[in-house]
């Protein structure tokens, strides 16, 4: 393993609402792959923003090979060679893939214009390093996969031979076969002397490419350590910060009749194919599966969102026709949907009008509304949910993650349907939060309230399903009760190995 | 032959259209069908073409410039304007495209810098100018005589008018530009993903002013040709004109999102828009009655067009 | 009390009112005839027809949206109006007509804008519009309406002219509507974001085709009274407003982009616009400088508002 080439020291950044890094030191050597892991919302992300200039420091010092950076911008990183490859894709879509690749670099002609034949060729040379020559150069992005545009993502960053390459998740769009086409990239990568920040939360991957690995939580470093020096397990346990078990409450209560039925369930766009499930009154039920497996897809059916193609949906064993979320909300449906900025906030609106955009019609039946029993309302709820805010009408987009998160679950809560969706509701929040909103979906079971929890973090699904689905590529591949299971097992049913009934 | 399958469906629906309503007309009149009549709607299409390439830039940049139409006639106003003060009428019509390309960047600044919604900007731009433009003229025609414009509207290269020359020049400089120059390539990553022009260390604001720049010196050449052919400064002559190009680039398969699409297809949605302008006057409806024809039929296409591509996606 | 003054300092119509104050103070100084009571009563006249054609845009911005075709609207309808009268039917009757006919014109815009951008869609609806308003009056123009009719717009009760008092019940209607219902409530929250509304179980396509509804109805209003205003229908009576109603709504302090703002800013805005206006007619400012004015106002006050959010969110 070669000498160090990049250092970075007691790296503070402040975002508004939260700490996204407090005092992080992280270091990284030619020729290793360094593994940063760590919650969503840990400030893995951020770190690597700040190695890459895209976000300034508010306090500590990066060093590049002794020497102390001033990066203000991609720009400077990129002149070093340090370059990135993003989680979300970097890529104009109407341009050829050749074009992507050489942005701002393009090769001209003795006239100035652009040498597309040149660029194609440079192109075509790289891909076929990465094993992928079946890609087509002279297409636009938009064409390809997913898989495809990352993999052009990845020939843009080595064609800026680069010293070092952080890769922000990139396995998280792709098939194994891809991504071990990937790991051997990395491979290559290593021997030439580059450095790697691996940036990822897919426990499996570590051993297969690591070095090192460094554990952040809550914008701390916890630990650096070498990546057979540690169990999952103590993995775990650091990137959670207690005893897993600890953090999962879960109190048996019986399941009261059925609440939510699909059959056959199939969408438009194929990433939901003849999916049935169950959910019963006083169940919390865990779909796992890996981004694109068509988990929120198949929530979004039930909700309304998209249109049915196939299948039926029962709610309290009456077939309903999902047309639209008013349908599903008048029949006593809620979701918390995994992006709540996009879909379930109004960023700009008061925390009060967030809290009660549900339940408007029911509060108010008779047309005229009063401002005043909408600010109590939420001021029942911020306290009832520990809220922290100054007051009910500030705005949305100054809370924390795990605050927005929370008037999320307020709107909910004053609506009170029987069966609540839950997609990824904790993503991106600190774990204080988490443990609260664990407790409330917990309480809601109890209560008799029917809960599907969807969640790419395994941990969390086992922690608070009474039973899991494991969904793979649109189909239902598993389904398992409460202490029937094991982490590994789930785990590989995601990734479609041993695919057991069903 | 596989070549030429392919290549034919390739092109926007828009040239299918174009087809059917040629045939409407042949057989709605008689006169219709003639090579002078064709080479009469190439003239008549030229200068809103022009200023329809300056509209599939900015459109490829998630914009829309709704002072094209105003820089035109404010581009015959300024050359007459200056031309009766005695400056020399090709000194003029510099004077007059630079000032356009002023127009372009101050409408760039404002949308790049000020972060407004381009629609508005160039909305309020294009109040400015109107008015710039009456008041030079108090409302009317100014007129400037000169055998220039009959040189441009009238003389013919090669049996070819030289209006359609120009355009055809105008339109090799824009594609050359879009498929050629960094610069196209910057138009079409600000319509696409503006974050990774700044990732790869391309500035978008810069960009973006190009871009109005650009489309204002493109809408200046089309006010001189526009001169050429009215043979009088008109404050009035062009408006609508930015409506008709935004709707023949959306009909030429230029997308408002993405930056999908390109100058070639806006050809089509020209022609489209001039072909039923001229086939009305030709089975002789009435002018009052043209306007609601013209923008109905243009609507429905965008429609048809809109609601094609939203099942294709389904 | 004590309560609407804080209301109104986060509200960013306060910025609006205090330029109204100002504009107000600089007019009386330099056109000495502003201050009569005459004047007052007609820049309160003046501004009616425009405060009717805002107050209805101000509830499409609040969605996020854009209606470029009031003015055409305003005319189509007028005409139809107008004839209709000539030809017998009752003022009552045609009065209604021409309020349905506004209605469908606006949900027509809403359903096209399920499909297109709306600054698009209605800019074409507006040519489109036009196109039909010259159809209707055949290329001619009318005169010489009924007195009941033209009473609507030249006629007094008291002291206030009726134009005034039919502008400030639309108003009033309006921003009761939009303040104090359930239904006022989902635009605002379908503005702020159209995506969380749905997700949240909001009818979210009969919120925005019902704003475009609103709008239509109000330019409807706004055309048959500046044909009783004018004692005469002409097709293109209505463009000169287009621009203009914009620019109220965004002088107001009503976000282009959703969700901010309201009627009461949208009065203030009319007012604002009304006055400049009016001055440059007492100062005998050309009539063909005044859209340039007009433009930069716009242009400037978007400017600002996009520019004073920034500022409040970085000091958050």
């Amino acid at each position: 393993m070669g000498k160090t080439i990049l250092t970075a020291v007691g790296i503070t950044k402040v975002f508004p609402g939260m700490k996204a890094l407090d005092k992080v030191d992280f270091d990284l050597r030619a020729g290793e792959v360094h593994i940063l892991v760590g919650e969503n919302g840990a400030g893995k992300s951020t770190l690597a923003k700040v190695i890459l200039g895209v976000y300034k420091q508010d306090e500590g010092e990066v060093f590049f090979e002794g020497e102390k950076m001033e990066v203000s911008g991609t720009k400077d990183a990129i002149a070093k060679g340090i370059v990135a490859v993003y989680q979300e894709f970097t890529l104009i879509p109407y341009l050829s893939v050749a074009q992507n690749i050489f942005l701002n670099r393009e090769f001209r002609t003795k006239l100035g214009f652009i040498d597309h034949k040149k660029m194609e060729s440079e192109a075509e040379a790289l891909l076929k390093s990465l094993n992928c020559e079946y890609i087509n150069i002279k297409a636009p992005v938009k064409q390809l996969s997913v898989a495809e545009q990352q993999m052009v993502e990845i020939a843009k960053a080595l064609s800026y031979k680069p010293r070092v390459i952080i890769f922000d998740e990139p396995t998280s769009a792709l098939s194994d076969r891809e991504a071990e086409s990937l790991f051997a990239q990395i491979h290559n990568l290593k021997k030439k002397g580059i450095g790697i920040v691996y940036v990822s939360h897919r426990m499996e991957e570590f051993p297969k490419i690591g070095d090192r690995i460094t554990v952040l939580r809550d914008g701390k470093k916890i630990a650096t350590i070498g990546i057979n020096d540690c169990t999952d397990h103590e993995l775990i346990t650091m990137m959670v910060g207690r005893d897993v078990s600890q953090v999962y409450v879960r109190t048996q209560n019986e399941h009261k009749g059925e609440a939510l039925r699909t059959e056959d369930l199939s969408d438009y766009s194929g990433k939901v194919k003849g999916v049935s499930i169950v959910l019963n009154r006083g169940e919390i039920v865990g779909i796992a599966g890996l981004v694109g497996s068509g988990r929120t897809e198949l929530a979004q059916l039930i909700y309304g969102i998209n249109p049915i193609k196939t299948g039926k949906v029962y709610v309290n064993g009456r077939e309903m026709m999902p047309k639209s979320p008013v349908n599903a909300v008048k029949h006593g449906i809620g979701l918390v949907s995994e992006d709540r900025k996009k879909y379930g906030l109004a960023l700009g609106e008061a925390i009060a009008f967030n809290a009660i955009s549900v339940s408007l019609k029911k509060i108010f039946p008779k047309f005229f509304m009063n401002k005043r029993k909408i600010y109590d309302i939420a001021k029942q709820n911020v306290d009832q949910l520990r809220i922290v805010t100054t007051s009910v009408h500030k705005q949305c987009k100054f809370l924390s993650g795990g605050n927005q998160q929370k008037v999320v679950l307020a709107k909910w809560l004053n609506f009170n349907p029987q069966i609540i969706i839950f997609d990824e509701p904790t993503r991106g929040i600190d774990v204080g939060a988490k443990m609260e909103i664990y407790k409330l979906m917990d309480r809601l079971a109890a209560e008799g309230k029917a809960i599907l929890m969807i969640s790419s973090e395994l941990p969390e699904v086992i922690g608070m399903s009474d039973r899991i689905y494991v969904m793979h590529e649109g189909r239902m591949v598993d389904e398992c009760k409460r202490g029937e299971f094991t982490a590994e097992q789930i785990g590989s049913r995601m990734l479609g190995l041993g695919v057991g009934g069903r | 032959m596989n070549g030429i399958k392919t290549r034919l469906k390739a092109l926007p629906p828009v040239s299918w259209m174009l087809v059917l309503i040629i045939v409407i007309f042949s057989l709605a009149s008689p006169n219709y069908f003639s090579l002078s009549n064709f080479r009469n709607i190439l003239i008549q299409a030229t200068p809103l073409m022009i200023v329809a390439f300056a509209q599939t830039c900015i459109i490829l940049t998630q914009g829309t410039d709704l002072s094209l139409g105003a820089q035109v006639s404010f581009v015959t106003v300024m050359i007459v304007y200056l031309a009766k003060k005695g400056v020399p009428l090709f000194a003029s019509m510099i004077i007059a495209v630079l000032l356009t390309v002023l127009i372009g960047t101050v409408n760039g600044t404002i949308v790049a810098k000020g972060n407004i919604l381009p629609f508005i900007a160039t909305f309020g731009m294009q109040n400015i100018v109107n008015s710039i433009s009456l008041l030079l003229t108090s409302g009317s025609s100014i007129y400037y005589p000169s055998y220039t414009y009959r040189f441009v509207a009238e003389s013919t290269f090669l049996f070819v008018p030289m209006m359609v020359w120009i355009c055809a020049l105008m339109f090799i400089l824009v594609w050359i530009v879009l498929r050629k120059t960094k610069f196209g390539t910057n138009i079409r990553g600000l319509g696409g993903n503006r974050e990774a022009l700044a990732l790869a260390g391309i500035s978008p604001v810069k960009n973006l002013i190009k871009t109005y720049a650009f489309a204002g010196f493109i809408a200046g050449i089309a006010g001189i040709i526009t001169l050429c052919r009215v043979e009088s400064g008109q404050p009035t002559v062009a408006s609508g004109w930015e409506f008709q190009a935004v709707a023949a680039t959306l009909l030429g398969g230029t997308s408002l999102r993405e930056g999908k699409g390109g100058v070639t297809g806006t050809i089509f949605g020209v022609l489209l828009i001039t072909i039923v302008k001229n086939g009305l006057n030709i089975i002789g409806i009435r002018s009052i009655y043209q306007n609601a024809i013209i923008g109905s039929i243009v609507l429905t296409a965008i429609i048809v067009d809109a609601i094609i591509r939203i099942r294709s996606k389904e | 009390m004590m309560k609407f003054m804080d209301e109104l300092k986060r509200s960013k119509s306060f910025f609006s009112l205090i330029g109204l104050i100002g504009l107000v103070i600089v007019a009386s100084i330099i056109a000495p005839n502003f201050r009569t009571i005459n004047n007052m009563i007609t820049i309160l006249r003046q501004a009616s027809v425009l405060l009717i054609l805002s107050s209805g845009l101000t509830a499409v911005l609040l969605t996020g949206g854009m209606d470029l075709s009031v003015g055409a609207t305003a005319g189509l309808v007028g005409c139809i109006c107008a004839q209709l009268i000539k030809s017998g039917v009752p003022i009552p009757v045609a009065f209604i007509i021409g309020i349905l006919i506004g209605a469908l014109i606006g949900f027509v815009n809403g359903l096209l804008v399920g499909l297109l951008p709306s600054f698009i869609a209605t800019y074409a609806t507006n040519w489109v519009l036009t196109g039909l308003a010259v159809m209707v009056m055949n290329g001619a123009v009318i005169y010489d309406l009924p007195k009941n009719f033209t009473k609507l717009g030249v006629g007094y009760v008291g002291p206030i002219p009726v134009l005034v008092i039919i502008a400030a019940i639309i108003v009033v209607i309006l921003y009761i509507l939009l303040q104090k219902t359930t239904y006022g409530r989902q635009v605002y929250s379908y503005g702020s974001n159209a995506e969380a509304a749905r997700y949240s179980g909001m009818p979210v396509k009969k919120i925005m085709i019902s704003t475009f509804m609103i709008c239509s109805i109000c330019a409807g209003i706004a055309g048959m009274i500046i044909t009783a205003r004018l004692n005469a229908a002409d097709a293109a009576m209505g463009e000169a407003y287009g621009l203009q109603t914009v620019a109220a709504v965004v002088i107001g302090g009503t976000s282009m982009l959703g969700g901010e703002g309201g009627v009461g800013g949208t009065v203030i805005g009319a007012l604002i616009l009304t006055i400049i206006v009016n001055v440059m007619n007492l100062k005998g400012v050309p009539s063909f400088a005044q859209p340039m004015v007009v433009g930069i106002v716009i242009i400037v006050m978007v400017l600002f508002d996009i520019n004073s959010k920034r500022k409040q969110s970085q000091k958050q």
